[in-house]
């Protein structure tokens, strides 16, 4: 196959690019999974309520934007290179992140909550006690979602010189070779797979038994 | 005692609760009923601070519940809610130890105290390892009282825990609950919907109405001498009824009517004994005075008699009320009923005569 022999003839080129574009990835992740948190936190904080509805409207409309104009926007006040690209990737991972996030920790039934104040439990513990692990469920199923769509979209950031597999497809429809593209394509879906997978993975080991 | 001195709150300027003032008193348990949206949960929550009073003061022991620290003021109070609001990703074993982890109890403090407290509320280890969506509705709301009760507070507030069991659970949650309270003698403030649970269950009642506390009274009292209008229609008009329940079975125990014969006696033997005393129910009692069995004479259609023996025969506990001997007897169509203990040794009997008689007298 066309794909096969293009990976052969051309593996330490391929190579790199998938590690960059795994670079992209995980560095954006990183700090959108660590920033989505935090600010689900902070929104949904009792007497935040207000916010935090608000935050999950927002989010449930931004997942609509499309990634080329985050890109577009990044490169037009970060400029070129793999720091606007990973700055595109953040904004547009922490939306299903936040908004999942948001929500888990706004349904945790007021029951719960109330028992565990009666029980108590100061805010401090209900959060990481109650309301976060009751709401893990919902939490990473938006930092899933998140990923998959994180490294395909790590795919745009080759238009601003950010790397990646993304390259091997401008650089097969310069080209016109198709099976370049396919390259490119190829090996982005097999990383977004891998991922999901080994999130699951993670998922099925931390989630709380009574919520499996 | 937790003592309310014209204590209101208000909710947008209606008052969910009107310069209330009243004592609960130590080791027993009072009951606050009332209809819905009367302030009965905001009283209650106004002991443990999940809601503030907008006037008036709360003092455990003469003490105000502002001068506590708030977290171990509420780690002193148990807390027991409809629907128990269990932690869903914790196991039994884990809800119970809850508070007493916040304590920073050791572990073997801590699998003691759980497996006590299981076999305290009548479930045992086995159930450690479920998780809450694993258990009955019963089963939820006894890990409820379980947990509540965990480091062992002096005091225990319960909103409607049992408004959501059937009524044959519920009559077994409350049995519990009375027996538990004998042995640990908590100051325990209970709210119900519920009249009959109300008269059951408190050592004094708190009637309320629209943030109002109508009238204040033990059971005997508010069945005998209610307030006004409004307690007599939440009384409904089964009073009589009603005041059956503040009467034990043991204090209408009879021991005539009834003939005795030992398991050894043949059939024969026992249809002529049946036969010479028609008016008297036959049981047969061991040498240790256990209830083993009871023969009934059943006249058929036409005319014959035939003696028919029920190995496991309907029994009740002395320590029922009878209100709810009455409605066993009522199900099951028996008209003379054998009261036995726990280990089925026979006390005497109850008959639907007597118990008519009590119920007019009350
Ligand atoms: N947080 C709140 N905000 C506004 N109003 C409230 C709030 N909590 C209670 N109320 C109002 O205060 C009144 C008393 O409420 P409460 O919950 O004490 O009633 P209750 O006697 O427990 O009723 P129920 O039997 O239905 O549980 C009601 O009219 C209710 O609508
Ligand atoms: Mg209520």
């Amino acid at each position: 196959m066309d794909v096969i022999h293009y990976i052969t003839d051309n593996t330490p080129q391929v190579l790199l690019l998938f590690g960059q574009h795994f670079v992209l990835f995980a560095v954006s992740m990183f700090f959108a999974i660590l920033t989505g948190i935090s600010l689900a936190i902070y929104v949904t904080a009792p007497g935040n309520e207000k916010k935090g509805n608000m935050v999950v409207s927002i989010t449930s409309a931004a997942q609509a934007v499309p990634p080329l104009a985050i890109v577009a926007l990044a490169f037009i006040f970060v400029g070129i290179g793999a720091a606007p690209s990973i700055i595109a990737l953040i904004l547009y991972s922490i939306v299903p992140i936040l908004f999942n996030a948001s929500s888990g920790l706004l349904s945790v039934p007021p029951k719960v909550i109330e028992a565990g104040r009666g029980l108590g439990l100061t805010q401090n513990q209900l959060l990481w006690k109650i309301r976060i692990p009751m709401s893990l469920p919902v939490i990473m199923a938006g930092i899933r979602s998140a990923a998959t769509i994180n490294i395909g979209t790590a795919t745009v950031a080759s238009f601003i010189g950010g790397g990646g597999l993304g390259d091997l497809i401008f650089m097969g429809l310069k080209l016109y070779r198709p099976d370049i593209i396919l390259t490119g394509a190829i090996l982005t879906a097999i990383m977004a797979i891998a991922i999901d997978y080994l999130l699951q993975m993670l998922e099925n080991i931390i989630l709380p038994g009574g919520l499996k | 005692m937790i003592t309310f001195s014209s204590v209101s709150k208000y909710f947008e300027k209606t008052a969910a609760v009107n310069n209330l003032s009243v004592d609960f008193e130590h080791g027993s348990i009072s009951v606050i009923i009332g209809p819905s949206g009367c302030g009965k949960t905001t009283t209650m929550k106004m002991i443990n601070r999940l809601i503030d009073p907008d006037n008036g003061e709360i003092k455990l022991d003469g003490k105000s519940i502002f001068d506590y620290n708030l977290v171990e003021l509420r780690r002193s109070i148990g807390y027991v809610i409809q629907e128990t609001g269990l932690f869903p990703h914790y196991t039994v074993y884990d809800n119970i130890a809850v508070v007493p982890r916040l304590l920073r109890w050791d572990n073997t403090r801590i699998q003691n105290r759980v497996y006590e407290l299981l076999d305290l509320v009548t479930l045992n280890e086995t159930y450690s390892n479920k998780y809450p969506s694993q258990l009955s509705g019963g089963e939820r709301q006894r890990v409820g009282l379980a947990r509540a009760l965990a480091a062992d507070p002096d005091i225990l507030l319960m909103d409607e825990p049992f408004g959501a069991i059937d009524p044959i659970n519920r009559l077994t949650l409350q049995d519990v609950l009375l027996e538990i309270q004998e042995e640990i003698k908590k100051t325990i403030i209970f709210v119900t919907h519920d009249i009959n649970e109300a008269i059951k269950l408190g050592d004094k009642i708190a009637i309320m109405d629209r943030g109002n506390l109508v009238q204040y009274d033990t059971p005997d009292i508010i069945l005998t001498d209610p307030a006004d209008e409004f307690v007599e229609e939440l009384l409904g008009h089964d009073r009589n009824v009603k005041a059956l329940s503040l009467i034990k079975t043991r204090e209408l125990l009879q021991n005539h009517g009834y003939i005795t014969i030992t398991p050894g006696t043949t059939h024969e033997e026992a249809r002529a004994m049946a036969e010479e005393n028609p008016a008297s129910s036959v049981f047969i009692q061991d040498d240790n005075g256990t209830l083993m069995g009871r023969y009934y004479l059943e006249t058929r259609k036409d005319k014959s008699r035939r003696l028919k023996k029920v190995d496991d025969p309907w029994v009740v506990d002395p320590n029922m009320n009878l209100n709810e001997t009455l409605s066993k007897m009522l199900q099951t169509g028996e008209k003379v009923i054998p009261v036995v203990t726990r280990k089925r040794k026979l006390l005497g009997v109850v008959t639907l005569g007597n118990l008519f008689n009590a119920a007019n007298r009350e």
